[in-house]
């Protein structure tokens, strides 16, 4: 036998059939390649998914989803999450088991989340400033580093919130927020959103608002009654979409501020034990909230995504292995294809074992091509798997 | 150097049989098979390299009788012994002219600097040497033939059989090609065994047999 030759001569035959090479070596490795590409995506996404969760021990909110709960105070999702009152975080907190973190995540600005929350919510997910500074009165806003790169926000720079319906001419009107912060990327869903005080996001729900002073305004015209300490005014006057130095002290809240709305809070209990009485405590709550582990709803989803997971595994080894017994059929029908050629080499007297080790080291070198492929997506997914698992996290 | 002796050959569908009392080829010998088509000369050229194996008698390659060697060890010899010039070339289209040149002897392992100065000879004998690099694919086939000549060659076997080496040349390149074939048999003391139809071309050969004289 000549491994040399026959090697050469291998070599030669699948340079000069590059395409179809290329296209057997791409089928062959996509398919291998597949398989472990979901399974490592899905170990990524697992990490990811369980971190948050597990260091987030308890969330409230109101009944209904659990499963939603958590992800609107994980991930921001505002979808299907009703809201509780300031009143039943401050019952929350008054319990004396645990710190509480409001989170009022039901606006948008730009496609981003604008997240109202309190200070301690960036040192209890570790987050710190990047550029500019931490928010200090209502208005401003700091944002994610994702989000600030996409949209080229700076300190200085605003951000207007987006109305939640295009109709809506009585609802939502934009604010244009102050951004005077960027933060250090945490490669997390806190990326890609916008932070506020919780205030300034009741502020973008239209609890609070601005206007010119009609109390002490001497302007005629805009001012219509004046009975009882009740000022009825025209529509001239001028209402503030923007908070600024100046009409800072225009602002102001109306209603209850106990009945004012958050769709989640995040619970930290002070030990295990403080967490079993709360957990205890709102088994059964009367005033319509609910108390979960987001670490048990993420099992619970991980646990029914795995199931998706294995049968979109076994389809992809089956798929796998039909392309394996195509690739076997395109090499057995090729070098049936190329008898005369192979019959040259044994009629000028190659040994047999030669010409058998031409056939291995095509197979080899498509397998070869094959492997690279495979290597190269494995390479792609260990490097911008979680990247891509964060997006989809979104 | 090539000889056989009582040699009977039928195929197994029955439709042709060749049967050969005598016949041999000395060192330095030059030998033309002539006779109609179909009279069994392809066959008789197959049978004296021990491509085909004889119902009955013996071949004796090189001084080897075929029957007594393995079949690892005739492809060995035919390989590294013989020089084969097919009807059809039996080039690998994939392979450039000095690929195909080259062939038995890189297979055969006693490619080196000695046998590729003496491909490039030979393909400079035969005027190919233009295409070197050329795949068999774009060439024609009068080029073709001369690069089966010149893989016959090139790594100096003891005997050459040669399948009607010149059917697509020629009369300049068929002149070129069959002086070449005798030269190196007189000079490297191989035995040639041509299959022709060309009788001027017979003409330069030192016998010529018919193969319609043999019992078919």
């Amino acid at each position: 036998m000549n491994a040399a030759g026959s090697l050469h001569l291998a070599w030669r035959y699948i340079a000069r059939h590059r395409a179809r090479t290329l296209l057997l070596a791409l089928a062959l490795g996509l398919t291998l390649a597949l398989p472990l590409a979901v399974r490592s995506l899905m170990e990524i996404a697992q990490r990811e998914y369980r971190a948050r969760a597990r260091a987030t021990p308890l969330v409230l909110g109101a009944k209904g989803s659990a499963l939603e709960l958590t992800l609107n105070a994980l991930y921001f999702r505002r979808r299907g999450v009703e809201a509780i009152q300031m009143k039943q975080m401050e019952t929350l907190r008054d319990s004396g088991l645990t710190k509480v973190i409001p989170i009022y995540a039901r606006y948008h600005a730009q496609e981003a989340p604008v997240v109202g929350t309190s200070l301690d919510y960036f040192a209890f997910r570790g987050l710190h400033i990047a550029e500019g500074r931490m928010i200090t009165r209502l208005g401003d806003c700091v944002v994610g580093a994702r989000l600030a790169r996409r949209h080229g926000l700076r300190p200085g720079s605003t951000l207007s919130t987006s109305p939640e319906q295009v109709f809506d001419i009585a609802g939502v009107y934009p604010v244009k927020l102050r951004v005077t912060g960027v933060l250090a990327e945490s490669h997390s869903a806190d990326d890609e959103a916008a932070f506020v005080d919780v205030k300034t996001a009741w502020l973008i729900e239209g609890i609070a608002h601005g206007h010119d002073d009609v109390v002490k305004s001497t302007e005629t015209g805009t001012v219509l009654e004046r009975k009882d300490g009740n000022v009825a005014t025209t529509n001239a006057v001028r209402m503030f979409t923007e908070v600024t130095a100046e009409n800072l002290d225009n602002f102001h809240f109306h209603g209850d501020p106990g009945a004012y709305s958050l769709t989640a809070v995040i619970a930290l209990p002070h030990d295990a034990k403080a967490q079993a009485i709360l957990l205890g405590r709102y088994q059964d709550p009367s005033d319509g909230t609910l108390l979960v582990r987001p670490v048990e709803q993420m099992d619970a989803l991980l646990a029914s995504i795995f199931q998706a997971e294995r049968l979109t595994l076994l389809l992809l080894v089956t798929l796998g292995t039909a392309v394996l017994i195509i690739a076997t059929l395109v090499f057995a029908l090729s070098f049936k294809m190329r008898r005369r050629e192979f019959d040259t080499l044994d009629e000028i007297g190659v040994a047999s074992g030669t010409v058998v080790l031409v056939k291995l080291f095509e197979v080899l070198l498509v397998g070869i091509a094959a492997g690279w492929i495979v290597l190269s997506i494995w390479w792609l997914v260990q490097r911008m798997g979680a990247a891509l698992v964060r997006m989809l996290l979104q | 150097m090539l000889s056989t002796h009582d040699l009977r050959f039928a195929y197994p569908n029955g439709g042709f049989s060749l049967s050969v009392a005598d016949f041999s080829a000395t060192e330095g010998e030059t030998v033309g098979i002539g006779g109609s088509s179909g009279t069994g000369k392809s066959t008789f050229l197959r049978l004296l390299s021990g491509i085909l194996k004889p119902d009955t008698g013996t071949v004796n390659i090189c001084g080897e009788d075929a029957a007594r060697l393995s079949a690892r060890s005739l492809r060995a010899l035919r390989l590294r012994r013989l020089g084969l010039v097919f009807q059809d070339f039996a080039l690998l289209d994939y392979l450039s002219v000095e690929d195909n040149i080259l062939l038995p002897a890189r297979l055969g392992g006693i490619l080196d600097d000695h046998v590729r100065e003496q491909a490039r000879e030979l393909a400079g004998h035969l005027e190919i040497a233009q295409h070197w690099h050329r795949l068999c694919s774009e060439i024609s086939q009068g080029e073709r033939q001369r690069v089966a000549v010149a893989r016959a060659l090139a790594h100096s076997p003891g005997a050459v059989l040669a399948d009607e080496p010149t059917a697509s040349l020629d009369a300049k390149r068929s002149q070129i090609v069959m002086s070449l074939l005798t030269r190196y048999a007189k000079e490297k003391r191989a035995a040639l065994v041509v299959v022709t139809h060309d009788s001027a071309l017979s003409s330069q050969l030192d016998r010529v047999i018919n193969v319609e004289e043999w019992t078919l």
